[in-house]
């Protein structure tokens, strides 16, 4: 009994809440005609596509710098790369791996940028990376209308200049991973095999990394900054690394993304992305600057799990269409209850 | 040397101002607006919009930065305005009745806001962003679900066809400019609403009277030292929630305000807008999270809306664009909070810095020797 | 002398706290009152003012005339017309002047609280007939609608379509 009580302690209510709920979902379904096999295949897909979005936020916030709302910088990163490697009409899996690479070289030189930015404001930084991403959104939002794209399917077609707001991978990329020893059963049951093995291969770097030198300095920084410091550590070094590997990993998880959805949405769409991964890595059970791969696959689980299954479920059983709402209520409600979460590492 | 450093830390004090005094004096010819035109449009933001921003100070005076959760009082007022709307109140009844409807929510919301900001301190900001969004989820649940089923709304005109919720988007021409309205002043060819003024003024008449009662200077207190404040004998966590909550119910009238010159509410989106203005007037107008007084207020409302004003016209004359105008703006607008907070940080941490060697006892013309020991700031 | 003292300060407490409870009651009772004055002194009503012949044919509607309602602009109505005219408050006055003969009718009213919309036959206050006003409903107007010509334009909001909500985390507002 004892036992039970630390693991719900541990857990958290809201978290078992959720957890129940989507369960709840899922034994609904089938009552209000939603096959559970075509839910399962989305939530899956849905994981694969954000996990690695989520995943970024691990290194910040084992660094201490939090949750990283500038998540928008790695996404316009990997933006760049997706547009880049499209202008260049690159196809399959070369055109998947060649935006990876083109990306690279933008996410770590913003990371780098955006990381000395936040070792100056140590103690504000989420607000700060907030505003930065938002005013750095809106800078490329420009950009997009003016650098000199010239591939017809990405410009607008009647001025043929300036990028269209969302541009198709159909013809290039599209469910290269997906598709990559995916598993059919069924008409309506696909498992995205190459998507999940991805994910799995980075969560896995992810894991090697945060157990090597750099990786351990790294979660020493986050969770006590002056006996780091005491230990030789170069604090400021650390968090920028952090934020750097954060970056690309936000630029590699909107190109998986994109590659499962098939579309990369330009201007102001990567807002949209950056609540979400907090959101989840929040509902995974990370703390501000506590978070492992455990959080990053049961958050991502859960959030996606509730995105996909609330509209279906709700909107049948209750013949409205209330899953909009649902979501704000939901997501803001946990990031709202992590902020707020007595810590045990004191700032 | 002293004088290199005062000058230094002049601009970086006033940075934001000056900055957007460049942008919107260089931004004007291109637009090819009127000085006449601008001067009016400023008047006539300077009555909406004031009494949002002045909603803010009394948080930062408490110490609890910007207070984004001022959208709360927003929606407060609005939902107000609903009511008025349904019983056909209109002129300025209208929107005293709105005001009281919206008073009990906003100060149960501030209330709520303010208990969740004493969870979260030191990151009241952040905390006060995502609690406006969470509320949002709550008030378009309310609007849209309860307001016309659970609780009955006797106007159907407002009512979407389907039979519950309110419409999108809500004529509010009975109530429209009638706190402007009731006195308009014509001089010169410009067009100003006396009343709305008097409104602000007295806003700004009862902050100064507030800060010299005796919970206005606990709240001083608590604002500079939360632990002295509370060895004192001050109930730190029941101030700060008081500070949130006048700031809401403030922010509630704002709205009403700011939506009776609108002429029409956006009943879904109308409040989205409103923190991120409120803040980037006041941080523009060189307001810090810690400091602010009523003239940042009024230079801060008058210099955001001037460059929003110019700019998208300039952008489209200039670039040929009027989409890149307009992303010019907001780029600017974002830039600029982040820009005042992140000067802000970097100074508080050079003055603590600072502090900290005057306690070393050393001459500030030997900073370098003590470099390695300052540098990583103290705080995570 | 302990034992008075801890008594005064006993009493005082007491004191304090029915002060408080006194002032607390006395503002919800203004706020009460502040609602209610609100209401009385800001609803709005229409005032249909009708001049047309009543099918049972027990008057008739008047040639020609000027109608005006409180400080209004004087509106001209003939046979047949209907006008409306919107008012704050429930006291008004109506004035008439018929252009034939000249006359001059003023009436006082009251519009009830609660009712949205009156209809005032003006041929029946001219005459004397009672009931002149009448509150005007929706089924009034389907019934109006089904004997003879549609009546006029009634008081409508603007609408849109079916309501968009932000996208989930749209954190970006545009100013």
């Amino acid at each position: 009994m004892r036992n039970i009580k630390t693991f719900i302690q541990d857990f958290g209510w809201p978290r078992i809440i959720i957890f129940l709920f989507l369960v709840g979902l899922f034994i609904m379904a089938p009552f209000v005609q939603v096959r559970l096999d075509a839910s399962i295949s989305d939530v899956l897909n849905r994981f694969g596509q954000n996990a690695i979005m989520v995943l970024a936020m691990v290194p910040m916030i084992q660094s201490g710098c939090g949750l990283n709302f500038g998540l928008a910088l790695g996404l316009v990163s990997g933006l760049l790369g997706a547009t880049l490697s499209l202008q260049l009409e690159l196809h399959g899996m070369i055109g998947f791996l060649s935006a990876i690479v083109l990306a690279m070289p933008f996410s770590i030189l913003f990371g780098w940028i955006y990381g000395k930015l936040l070792n100056r404001v140590k103690g504000e930084e989420m607000t700060i990376a907030m505003y930065v991403g938002f005013s750095f959104i809106m800078f490329m939002c420009i950009m997009w209308l003016v650098l000199p794209y010239d591939n017809p399917t990405m410009v607008w077609g009647y001025a043929g200049k300036g990028l269209r707001t969302t541009i198709s991978v159909e013809n290039y990329w599209l469910h290269v991973l997906n598709n990559f020893l995916a598993i059919k059963i069924g008409e309506f049951f696909i498992f995205p095999t190459g998507l999940l093995l991805f994910v799995a291969l980075f969560a896995f770097f992810m894991w090697v990394f945060l157990r090597t030198k750099t990786g351990t300095a790294m979660t020493a920084v986050g969770s006590n900054p002056d006996f780091a410091r005491a230990s030789g550590v170069d604090v400021d070094k650390m968090r920028t690394i952090s934020v750097i590997v954060s970056t690309f990993l936000g630029a590699v998880g909107i190109i998986v993304y994109e590659q499962s959805f098939g579309f990369i949405q330009l201007y102001t769409a990567p807002n949209a992305m950056v609540f979400p991964a907090v959101a989840a890595i929040l509902i995974g059970g990370a703390s501000i600057n506590k978070a492992s791969m455990v959080n990053v696959v049961v958050g991502t689980i859960l959030f996606q799990g509730l995105l996909t299954m609330t509209p279906s479920v709700i909107n049948s059983l209750l013949h409205t269409d209330m899953s909009e709402v649902i979501r704000i209520i939901v997501s803001n409600g946990m990031i709202l209850y992590a902020l707020t979460r007595k810590m045990k590492v004191s700032k | 040397m002293s004088a290199k450093k005062k000058f230094s830390t002049f601009l970086s004090r006033y940075a934001v101002v000056i900055i957007f005094l460049i942008i919107t004096i260089a931004a004007t010819p291109p637009s090819g607006l009127s000085v006449r035109y601008i001067l009016q449009e400023l008047i006539t933001r300077l009555g909406r919009n004031s009494f949002l921003v002045l909603a803010l100070l009394l948080p930062i005076y408490a110490g609890m930065g910007l207070n984004f959760g001022m959208t709360l009082g927003a929606m407060a007022g609005q939902i107000g305005l609903i009511f008025a709307v349904n019983y056909s109140i209109a002129g300025w009844q209208g929107l005293v009745f709105a005001l009281l409807v919206g008073l009990p929510i906003s100060v149960l919301l501030g209330w709520i806001c303010g208990l969740v900001m004493n969870r979260a301190k030191g990151r009241e900001m952040v905390t006060g962003y995502i609690l406006a969004f969470f509320m949002n989820g709550i008030y378009q649940f309310f609007v849209m679900y309860m307001l016309g089923s659970v609780v009955p709304m006797g106007n159907k005109a407002i009512v979407l066809s389907r039979g519950y919720g309110i419409r999108n988007t809500l004529n509010l021409e009975s109530v429209r400019q009638s706190l402007d309205n009731i006195l308009v002043l014509r001089i010169a060819g410009f067009s100003i609403p006396v009343v709305t003024f008097i409104v602000i003024a007295v806003l700004c008449v009862f902050i100064a009277w507030f800060k010299k009662t005796k919970l206005g200077q606990d709240m001083r207190a608590v604002g500079q030292d939360m632990a002295v404040a509370e060895s004192a004998g001050i109930p730190v966590e029941k101030t700060r929630i008081i500070a949130i909550i006048i700031s809401t119910v403030l922010a509630c009238a704002g709205q009403i305000i700011f939506l009776q010159n609108m002429g029409n509410l956006a009943t879904y989106n109308a409040h989205d807008q409103t923190g991120f203005f409120a803040v980037a007037s006041i941080l523009v107008g060189g307001a810090s999270v810690t400091s602010a007084n009523i003239a940042n207020v009024f230079i801060g409302v008058m210099l955001l809306h001037a460059m929003f004003v110019v700019s998208p016209l300039a952008g489209q004359n200039l670039f040929g664009s009027a989409m890149i105008g307009e992303y010019f703006r907001q780029f600017i607008g974002y830039g600029v909070i982040a820009l005042s907070l992140v000067l802000y940080a970097w100074r508080s941490k050079k003055a603590a810095a600072e502090a900290r060697l005057g306690l070393r006892g050393v001459n500030n013309s030997h900073n370098n020797k003590v470099e390695i020991t300052t540098k990583n700031g103290g705080q995570a | 002398m302990n034992g008075s003292t801890s008594e005064k300060n006993g009493q005082n407490a007491q004191n304090v706290k029915k002060r408080r409870l006194i002032i607390r009651a006395a503002l919800l009772a203004v706020y009460v009152l502040l609602i209610v004055l609100m209401i009385h002194s800001g609803r709005r009503h229409t005032i249909l003012i009708d001049n047309k012949d009543p099918h049972d044919g027990s008057y008739s509607a008047i040639d020609g005339m000027e109608v005006s309602i409180d400080n209004q602009e004087p509106l001209e109505y003939y046979r047949g017309d209907r006008d409306k005219a919107v008012v704050q408050g429930q006291k008004h006055i109506i004035k008439v002047e018929i252009f034939d003969d000249g006359r001059k009718i003023e009436k006082s009213f009251a519009v009830p609280l609660w009712t949205d919309m009156v209809i005032i036959y003006v041929p029946k206050l001219v005459n004397g007939i009672e009931p002149w006003l009448e509150p005007f409903t929706v089924t009034e107007q389907l019934e109006e609608s089904q004997e003879s010509i549609s009546p006029d334009e009634e008081i409508s909001f603007q609408s849109m379509g079916s309501p968009q909500l932000e996208d989930l985390g749209k954190a970006s507002p545009t100013p």
